[in-house]
């Protein structure tokens, strides 16, 4: 059974058309991957999917209800969360105080609670430091708890975003171009770590321009070009596609690869 | 730049020279500062919830602090209610007022929102000098003292006592605040607004959240304010009120509680030593504003963003998870 | 009716200087995306200074038209200056800073320039009243009535208006400005001086507040050093009315501002003018942001 399918999926700007007519299913525990050239509309469908636009027509079935249009902290608190493609953390803040952010959705004390530190804030308090380092240790940061978001390196911005988005809980999580800047060995780890949040249960869907990446680690792969899907399916089928490869200006799947 | 927390030593010192300050030092002008003092330490707070903590930069704040004085004084005086049955008067009209201001600033972007919020602020001014329920110009005076049981309060000394258990509590609240989910969401509010809806933060409910807590705490001082001046007129809440608090909040550093009491120290007392050449007092306080925001944006005492969660000890590997990989 | 068109005339009359003042903002926020909190202060500095200038020459014989044309060059030409230093010194640092350090900033220029004029001996916290008397006379329009110098001033203001309009969309300045205003790092590219064109564009709207201080102080009569906080907001709304950035749009806000203004405090009350104008602010920017005419405003940075 799908986790998500998207149906019928329309977006525009004034006249101009971010995504058409797009429909997909993504499977449970699958590695899903959106691809194709810039400006093909994968950014814009996790933005929808994640409540940033509100699409003009379709429907996007999350556990068989439509989230489309719901708000993003509503998604969030559904089980979808997400990274973002030019990193956005909470700069000032420190590394455990930004992971803390995911668990937000997973806590419930109000103003009153947190105001006159009742019992169950404190127990949450307790919950939310656990969790929080758990998440950090998950992602292979824990000892940099104590540094300001903006003082890590770039590779390790790119974990702890993703150690933020772990910490809502997702049962999917849709990642913006994780590989972004990262060189080889960070590439390697971030397989691994990809791997791992699979085996947890989550179910991923990426956005990629790392075509290596992406062909090792996709159980299934939809390309995107001008809003619409012009291939899709397992890595094998889509690399030989001829479409694909013509969207890609004639390039060779293979030479994209990094 | 992140700051530092005050030592336990720091902190007890300021609290034991405060409260000693009355036994030590007779002079009663001395006890008047005092009292100023808290009143903007407790304004400075709250202010710094809204603008420091969440990044709401609130132009109009000394209108809060008119709805606490007036609700006060207008219920002690024209329906006879005692300090403490006005007070939840108080706390009920501040939060609804910050949700009629907070409201229709939800989808601003800052310099919209401090010019709607600074509109506020005037609209409450004028309103309250032009109601005759409100003592129109003159405001309203014989407000009657603070009753504790039998007791009439009146000696200010007692209401410097009485403001710094306030003060005390403003303080004490907003550290338990900050370190909350609730301070917490204010403040990924403040860093970056999309990416704490997506962390599921409900930006508008936090946002509504900071303003009625910035209101209730500048109303709380609007209530001890008015039964300790027994009189109070509209031109104790213009803007020129609303910008010394700013600048309290600005010159200790936004977000930073033990800053913004150094500021609202510094905004009282600097006047005083500057007794002279008094009309020059909001000159120097525009030039500092300039300056600190090119030199030094954090303020003199900044923000510290570290050690709000300390390490867990370690624990056994963990069995219940699966592949719980790091490194 | 009488009372009606006499208010709306009133309020064409107001429209043109809060038009006028408002310009300057629309143009700095344009340009450079920010509200210049101390530009109602400069509308301020500019009434005193002509102020000044028509005391200093009235008093050693001066004809009156040439008196009062030097007012407004002076007070033009300083508070113009006065504006693109305002922008050196308290803006232009803080390019690469977050908003809310640079509205904290306009906020201590505000406070600056209203304190200086504070503690200026010959200014002062008084009211002061400007040396000239504008003739009275005048005729009747539709029952209500209109004074010459009314006609004139509102005239003169309106050739201001046209003038910058001109300005803006005819030279090569105008064009390099607003080139800025759609994408800077393309303007730039370009071989576009965008700190001269920032400077220029507070310039003129400097010059333009500083050109409707003097008016003001002409036709109202009494100055004071807070004045500029009243008008700036008012201004600020104008702009926001017709769309922020966009001249012509602004230029008509000013006007549906000071005719709405005018009829409210008429039906209402004068003592409630201001507080009707702030709920239009408030009213606008929660239902329609960009304005009668628009630009899109308010989004979140």
């Amino acid at each position: 059974m799908s986790i998500l399918q998207v149906e019928e999926l329309n977006l525009a700007f004034g006249g101009v058309v971010a995504v058409a007519d797009l429909s997909f299913a993504v499977e449970r525990g699958h590695v899903t991957s959106l691809i194709g050239p810039n400006g093909a509309g994968k950014t814009s469908v996790f933005n929808c999917i994640t409540g940033f636009y509100r699409p003009g027509g379709g429907r996007i079935l999350f556990g068989g209800e439509d989230i489309a249009g719901r708000p993003p902290y509503q998604i969030t608190a559904r089980g979808i969360s997400r990274t973002f493609q030019n990193i956005r953390l909470f700069n000032a803040l420190t590394v455990v105080e930004n992971v803390a952010a995911g668990a937000h959705t997973r806590s419930s004390c109000g103003l009153l609670r947190c105001l006159f530190r009742t019992g169950r804030l404190r127990c949450e308090e307790r919950e939310v430091r656990e969790k929080s380092f758990h998440w950090l240790d998950f992602v292979g940061l824990a000892d940099y708890y104590d540094y300001q978001a903006r003082q890590l390196p770039y590779g390790d911005q790119r974990r702890l975003e993703i150690a933020r988005a772990l910490a809502a809980e997702p049962q999917l999580l849709l990642l913006d171009e994780p590989a972004a800047g990262l060189n080889h060995n960070e590439r390697e780890r971030l397989l691994t770590l990809i791997q791992s949040i699979l085996d947890l249960g989550v179910t991923v869907i990426m956005i990629e321009h790392d075509m290596g990446l992406v062909m090792r680690i996709s159980d299934h792969i939809v390309v995107l070009d001008y809003g619409r899907k012009i291939a899709e399916g397992p890595p094998e089928t889509v690399r030989n596609d001829q479409r694909v490869i013509d969207a890609y200006l004639g390039g060779d799947l293979d030479a994209a690869a990094s | 730049m992140a700051g530092r927390r005050p030592t336990p030593a720091v902190a007890g010192a300021a609290l034991a020279a405060a409260v000693l300050l009355p036994v030590l030092v007779r002079d009663p002008y001395f006890i008047e500062l005092g009292v100023q003092i808290e009143f903007y330490i407790v304004l400075a707070v709250g202010l710094n919830m809204v603008a420091g903590f969440c990044g709401l930069l609130d132009l109009g704040y000394a209108a809060f602090f008119a709805i606490g004085a007036y609700t006060t004084g207008i219920l002690m005086t024209r329906a006879h209610f005692s300090f403490w049955l006005a007070v939840p008067f108080c706390i009920l009209f501040a939060a609804a007022s910050g949700v009629v201001v907070g409201g229709p600033t939800l989808r601003l972007r800052s310099d919209y929102l401090a010019i709607v919020t600074l509109g506020f602020g005037e609209i409450v001014r004028i309103t309250a000098n032009n109601l005759s329920i409100t003592g129109g110009a003159t405001g309203i005076f014989g407000i009657p003292p603070l009753a504790l049981g039998p007791l009439l309060v009146t000696s200010k000394t007692a209401y410097y006592y009485i403001m710094l258990g306030l003060a005390l509590l403003g303080v004490a609240g907003a550290y338990s605040l900050r370190h909350s989910r609730v301070g917490r969401a204010w403040h990924y509010i403040r860093e970056d607004e999309d990416a704490a809806l997506a962390m599921g933060v409900n930006t508008a409910l936090f946002k509504l959240y900071a303003y009625i807590t910035g209101a209730v705490w500048a109303s709380m001082v609007g209530a001890v304010y008015a039964v300790s001046m027994t009189a109070i007129a509209p031109e104790s809440f213009s803007y020129n009120q609303s910008v010394l608090i700013l600048i309290a909040v600005i010159l200790g550093g936004l977000g930073s509680i033990p800053g913004v009491v150094l500021g609202a120290v510094l905004v009282t007392v600097l006047p005083e030593l500057l007794r002279g050449v008094s009309t020059f007092r909001l000159l120097v306080f525009g030039i500092l504003m300039v300056v600190f925001m090119i030199l030094r944006p954090q303020g003199l005492w900044p923000e510290n963003v570290r050690g709000v969660f300390r390490r867990p000890p370690k624990a056994e590997p963990d069995q219940s998870l699966a592949g719980g990989a790091g490194e | 009716m009488n009372f009606f068109w006499q208010e709306v005339i009133n309020g064409l009359f107001v429209g043109a200087f809060y038009a006028l003042v408002a310009l300057g903002y629309s143009m700095v926020y344009g340009i450079i995306r920010l509200i210049n909190f101390a530009h109602g202060d400069l509308y301020m500095v500019g009434s005193f200074l002509g102020f000044s200038t028509l005391s200093l020459l009235l008093g050693r014989g001066v004809g009156a038209v040439t008196g009062l044309a030097l007012a407004f060059v002076v007070a033009m030409v300083a508070v113009g200056l006065l504006g693109t230093g305002v922008e050196k010194i308290a803006y232009k640092p803080l390019r690469q800073a977050p908003i809310l350090s640079l509205l904290i900033s306009a906020l201590g220029m505000s406070l600056i320039l209203e304190n200086t004029v504070l503690v200026i001996p010959a200014w002062g916290p008084q009211f002061l009243v400007y040396p000239f008397n504008l003739p009275t006379t005048g005729f009747t329009l539709a029952g209500a009535t209109v004074t010459y110098m009314q006609v004139l001033i509102f005239v003169l203001c309106l050739l201001l208006m046209a003038g910058l309009q001109t300005f803006v969309q005819k030279s090569i300045f105008g064009k390099a400005m607003r080139a800025i205003a759609l994408d800077k790092d393309a303007a730039q590219l370009m071989g576009i001086n965008v700190n001269q064109m920032v400077s220029m564009t507070f310039l003129l709207g400097a010059g333009l507040a500083g050109a409707a201080g003097v008016m003001a102080g002409l036709y109202y009569k009494e100055i004071n050093f807070m004045m500029g906080f009243e008008m700036g907001l008012k201004a600020f709304t104008a702009a926001v009315i017709g769309g922020i950035g966009n001249i012509p749009g602004t230029v008509l806000g000013g006007f549906v501002l000071g005719v709405l203004e005018a009829l409210g405090s008429g039906y209402l009350g004068s003592q409630w003018q201001n507080v009707f104008a702030f709920a239009i602010l408030i009213v606008l920017l929660v239902f329609k942001p960009t304005g009668l005419i628009g630009e899109k405003i308010g989004g979140r940075m």
